[in-house]
């Protein structure tokens, strides 16, 4: 236990005193006790710092336009059609292999200094399957092999890229995150801080079975509750205030109000555990465009990281999310100003990160619910499935593409229930099956956050079902 | 059949022989003790109040004629009255037939029971009112127009009681003139201009707008202006609250940067919502789909029949949404909303990747109904239906839902009329629609029987008419499981919407609109606003929701979220804490809180008049009652009513005028930012 938070920890005693010490723990969600439970593994001794920004792409972003095939240009214009990116626009890289959209030249530069990774072919996979093996499951609704239902439905695609495991109607299946979450707590030195932060709201991911994400809005510091807080004006604020915890702390037998109830009391608690921390966060020097809507939440990001020895974390976990990727219609140019704010957001936090000197210490990536079919409708691009991801940090094996990228060629090869078939792994129109799951993904980057051998099996339970744990992104591990 | 003035003539009658009998005085004790069970004289599951054949069993509320008498206790044929030689004679007429009115009981013949039944009656009023007194007590009325609008009013309560039962007030409600969206928008505009072009000394002109007929639309925020004006005072609120709730269905947002500068295009579309909200749900779906709103937001505009050689299909997305969102949902449906299972038990998929394709290509060829197909969308009309182009149109044959083809050469108007039919008459839409529009007015978590009853209208409204939303928001406000609440399933309700917290708070303490309240309107205008970050036009940034403003076409929230914990962990669904954050949470208190502590008259803030309330202050139990019938219905727990005056009496107030206000705004303060209130049983 270091001794730069005592701020906090008085404020935790004083919280202590207000309330109960069940309650103020249970608020947190994050009791030793409870991580103790759940990992099968030990994480005390972890005494180094690392962090985990998850950047969730919604709507289903097209990697296609994004990572062009350089060399292999024909096949990919033939198919892309009027929306093919020209040769001559592309920013190639330094192989000559691969070419970056024109929006991407931050993505570039970070790329050639080694980094930012692609990892290609990826999506929501429980296990290797074939063309046919899908076909036959589109036909029968029933397989012998296990297939992610309702392929190409953003909302269950969004929910199984965050759980990697079939969410049932109305249940909240944890997300990987919260339960590397649930676990890695064991390493904080100060229990009553959230290990998690959210700057776009609720999500799958960081929902763990104890742990929950702290919620911060992009760009603000963290609000008080302005006519319930200790103001001594007007004179009665005080017993107003405390009349209204009293109403909180009441117990409630309606499941809602009960929920209600522990929703505002746990934001009073976290909020004043957090805000005072957070305003003594130092400025940075590094530039940055708070109109970029991925940019003002990954400074917020970026500020929470800073103050993780004051709030005694060793371990963090971030979401930021940038959507309206869904580009069914004027793809060209909404895609490239999506581009553009990705580029520029990610870099601008790389940046940021190396400022801190964390750059070893914190991994971004990305993930997105489907790729887009790399046929077109017209103006625009339907949902598909395989695509590729973004890997950024100093921890990252940058400057390359990790994984065999999605194959295809320029005419058919068959077709399936009237659609053009461009590959073997085409189950229509340029939708691929993925050859890396996202189980794999998210355990390579998982082990680089130290989660060891029983954990790893527990967290992504499709990995069993793939030769290749470690899709090798990840330095050092 | 205008049943209007007879259903009123039949009132009058119906008071005037009111008869006082044992059972109308059980029922009168029942009302008086305040017992949360609702009586039901004949036993046939539908509690009295709600009950259009009281002493008469008729579990199916059969009601051909309309006029609010199950056909049961309605052998009043010619609708003067009474039961006389008049309605023997119809009878006589229509004996042997199918009826339907003279059809009493339902069997699908005119018979000799039918006879019988005409008979008992004979000399006598028909209809429910015939043996019971109709009675609505203040807060049980005050429950239902939380359900039914956007927040009771003291007026409202009043209203609703003097017109006895749920059910003259929801007949009235379908009277109410419409309240209009892009008029009133547009009229805001052209005063706005006409203003800042005659100020004196003149600005610059770019600072004011361009002249409405030069114009496709506009970025400024008179949609936003107009809805909050018509949800607050419009007459017509259980229209306006239907919409509301369909918005939140039928989904477009000017988060996408197409509909941005459609503020115009986005007050026609709600018009088309508020239209129809009593309206057919095939004919509702018609119009959404033509409109050049959904067409930009789900991009079916300008999609074109496939060109093979280029490997171009297509557009999938409005045919997707559309069956996904907007009518069926992913797995097929019991009649009660539950998931039928296959022999593996496995959820059975609606439909399949060709089904959307199929989809995909009937709606082809639709494009703005004022510019060529290629030429600059700019200047497409956003509120005029699009228009066919058959040179667009797939015109091959296309295989639907449930193996239903759509034959080769059909325009692109009967297609879309084909495949609309097709999804509308899918099994799924009704429990599918029934379990979405309960979740939005009364419970987050229905009895499958709940939603079956709601199912059964959306299928039959008694009329043989499918699709009937009339029918169906008098099944989700009439039920009994709406009207008895937490008596009947404990965790009946539902948590507030951040809109919807805003609109009661208004309504109930007679919130003033300010004259020039926003930056673009002009000095004669009034609308509600409130100050800097948290003002209406972009509250969402504050609360997370704004009207046409949600995320994407999957809604602010999903109607099956559940937060991690305990409430998941039974089971149940609370759609609306999928907006509750640390951030959100201390952003609507802070939004209300702000209206009750600070907003004054003069102010950039929406005022409210507390003076009715301001009076109750030196007595405060009268003073808590009201808050208590108001904003939690009656129901409010002796702990908060206690909490309230212990605070009412702290010593920190001082018995001055500041004093007092002070106790008032603290006690709506503490009563809406509580649980109970929050949670809306």
């Amino acid at each position: 236990m270091n001794g730069c938070k005592q701020p906090g920890r008085r404020n935790f005693l004083r919280q202590l005193g207000a309330t109960t010490a069940w309650s103020a723990l249970t608020m947190t969600g994050q009791m030793p006790l409870m991580a103790r439970a759940l990992a099968a593994e030990n994480y005390s001794g972890i005494d180094d710092y690392r962090s985990l920004v998850c950047v969730f792409l919604s709507g289903g972003i097209d990697t296609h336009n994004a990572f062009v095939p350089y060399a292999n240009y024909d096949n990919y214009a033939s198919l892309r059609q009027a929306l093919a990116i020209s040769r001559n626009q592309l920013l190639p890289d330094s192989s000559g292999a691969l070419g970056f959209h024109p929006s991407l030249a931050p993505l570039r530069t970070l790329y050639n200094e080694g980094k930012l990774a692609i990892a290609a072919n990826l999506g929501n996979l429980f296990e290797p399957l074939t063309a046919s093996e899908v076909f036959d499951y589109f036909g029968e609704d029933v397989s012998p092999k296990s297939i992610p239902r309702e392929l190409f439905s953003h909302s269950h695609q969004s929910d199984l890229v965050q759980i990697n495991a079939a969410r049932r109607p109305g249940s909240e299946a944890p997300g990987w995150g919260g339960l590397m979450a649930d676990r890695l707590i064991e390493a904080s030195t100060d229990l009553s801080f959230p290990l998690s932060y959210t700057v776009a709201g609720n999500n799958l991911w960081q929902t763990g079975q104890t742990s929950r994400p702290f919620s911060v809005r992009p760009g603000r510091d963290i609000p008080v509750f302005e006519h319930f807080d200790d103001d001594t004006w007007p004179r009665w604020e005080p017993a107003r205030s405390a009349a209204w915890t009293q109403i909180l702390e009441r117990s409630y037998a309606h499941p809602l109000e009960a929920q209600v109830a522990k929703a505002m009391l746990g934001t009073k608690q976290r909020s004043d555990l957090l805000r005072s921390e957070l305003e003594a966060a130092p400025p940075f020097n590094t530039p940055f465009n708070e109109d970029n809507r991925l940019e003002n939440q990954l400074r917020s990001v970026a500020k929470l990281i800073s103050i993780r020895q004051r709030v005694g974390l060793r371990r963090q976990l971030f979401f930021v999310e940038l959507g309206n990727w869904d580009t069914h219609s004027n793809h060209l140019e909404r895609h490239g100003e999506q581009l553009t704010d990705l580029a520029n957001g990610l870099f601008s936090f790389q940046r940021t990160i190396d400022e801190l000197g964390l750059s070893g210490s914190v991994t971004t990536f990305t993930i997105s619910e489907f790729n887009r079919t790399l046929t077109i409708n017209g103006d625009g691009t339907d949902h598909a499935w395989a695509g590729e991801q973004l890997v950024m940090g100093g921890a990252v094996d940058g400057g390359k593409v990790h994984g065999q990228p999605v194959d295809y060629q320029s005419t058919g090869i068959g077709q399936h229930w009237g659609d053009t078939l461009f590959g073997a792994k085409d189950v229509g129109s340029g939708r691929f099956i993925p050859e890396y799951s996202m189980d794999q993904y998210g355990a390579t980057l998982a082990k680089w956050m130290g989660i060891k051998g029983t954990d790893l099996a527990t967290i992504f339970p499709n990995l069993k079902n793939f030769a290749q744990k470690d899709l090798g992104f990840m330095r050092g591990v | 059949m205008n049943t209007a003035p007879r259903t009123a003539l039949r009132r009058r009658i119906a008071q005037r022989l009111r008869p006082i009998g044992t059972v109308a005085c059980l029922f009168a004790l029942l009302a008086m003790s305040n017992i949360a069970t609702a009586a039901d004289t004949d036993g046939d599951g539908i509690a009295d109040e709600l009950d259009n054949c009281r002493a008469l069993s008729n579990a199916n509320q059969r009601d051909t004629d309309g006029d609010a008498y199950g056909n049961r206790c309605d052998p009043d044929l010619n609708g003067d009255g009474i039961t006389d030689g008049r309605d023997t004679n119809a009878l006589r007429l229509a004996f042997g037939g199918t009826g339907p009115h003279a059809d009493f009981d339902g069997n699908g013949v005119v018979n000799g029971v039918d006879v019988g039944i005409l008979r008992s009656f004979f000399g006598k009023p028909p209809g429910p009112g015939a043996l019971v007194a109709d009675t609505v007590t203040a807060p049980q009325a005050a429950r239902f127009l939380t359900q039914a609008t956007f927040g009771p009013t003291s007026a409202e309560i009043t209203r609703l009681q003097t017109l006895k039962t749920y059910r003259a007030w929801l007949d009235d409600q379908l009277t109410k003139p419409r309240s209009t969206y892009l008029t009133r928008a547009r009229s805001m505009y052209t005063d706005y201009y006409n203003w800042c072009i005659n100020q004196q000394p003149p600005v610059r002109a770019d600072e004011c707008p361009t002249p409405i007929a030069e114009i496709v639309d506009t970025w400024r925020d008179y949609f936003r202006h107009v809805w909050w004006l018509n949800s607050i005072q419009g007459s017509d609120q259980l229209r306006q609250r239907m919409a509301f709730a369909l918005s939140q269905i039928l989904v477009v947002s000017d988060k996408s940067a197409d509909l941005s500068d459609t503020q115009f295009g986005m007050a026609s579309y709600y018009d088309v919502l508020s239209k129809y909200a009593f309206g057919n749900y095939r004919d509702l779906l018609k119009e959404v789909t033509q409109h050049p709103v959904m067409g930009l937001y789900l991009s079916m505009l300008r999609n074109a029949k496939a060109d093979p050689e280029r490997n171009i299909r297509p557009d999938e997305n409005f045919a997707r949404e559309l069956q996904q969102l907007f009518t069926i949902g992913v797995y097929e449906l019991n009649l009660d909303g539950s998931l039928k299972l296959d022999s593996s038990g496995q959820p059975i998929s609606t439909y399949d990747q060709a089904t959307i394709q199929g989809f995909s290509r009937a709606f082809t060829g639709w494009n703005f109904s004022n510019v060529p197909w290629d030429e600059y969308a700019g200047n497409g009309n956003r509120t005029t239906k699009m228009v066919p182009v058959a040179a667009y149109h797939d015109t091959d044959a296309k295989t639907l839902l449930r193996d239903v083809t759509l034959p080769a050469g059909q325009t692109a108007l009967q297609d879309l009329d084909g495949a609309l039919d097709n999804v509308f008459n899918h099994p799924n839409v009704g429990p599918f629609l029934a379990k979405q529009l309960i979740k939005r007015f009364t419970t987050s978590n229905p009895t499958p029987a709940y939603v079956a009853r709601v199912a059964t209208v959306f299928n039959d409204n008694g009329r043989g008419v499918r699709g009937d939303l009339s029918a169906v928001l008098r099944a989700i406000l009439l039920d009994a499981e709406a009207r008895d609440g937490t008596a009947a399933v404990p965790t009946f309700g539902k948590v507030r919407e951040p809109l919807l917290r805003i609109t009661q708070l208004f309504r109930a303490f007679k919130a003033k609109p300010i004259a020039g309240g926003d930056y673009d309107v002009g000095p004669t205008v009034v609308v509600f606003n409130s100050a800097g970050d948290q003002a209406l036009r972009s509250i969402d940034g504050e609360n997370g929701q704004n009207v046409l403003g949600a995320p994407s076409v999957f809604n602010f929230f999903r109607p099956d979220y559940a937060p991690a914990g305990a409430v998941a962990t039974a089971g149940l669904t609370a759609p609306e804490l999928q907006l509750w954050t640390e951030n959100t949470i201390m952003a609507s208190t802070n939004m209300l809180n702000a209206h009750v502590q600070d907003a004054q008259t003069g102010g950039e803030r929406t005022y409210l008049d507390l003076t009715t309330e301001l009076a109750l202050v030196t007595q405060p139990t009268k003073l808590v009652d009201r808050l208590d019938l108001l904003l939690t219905n009656g129901s409010m727990s002796a702990s908060l009513r206690e909490t309230l005056l212990t605070h009412l009496a702290d010593p920190s107030f001082p018995n001055t005028s500041d004093g007092r206000q002070g106790k008032l705004r603290d006690a709506i303060s503490l009563v809406i930012n509580s649980p109970e209130y929050l949670v809306q049983k």
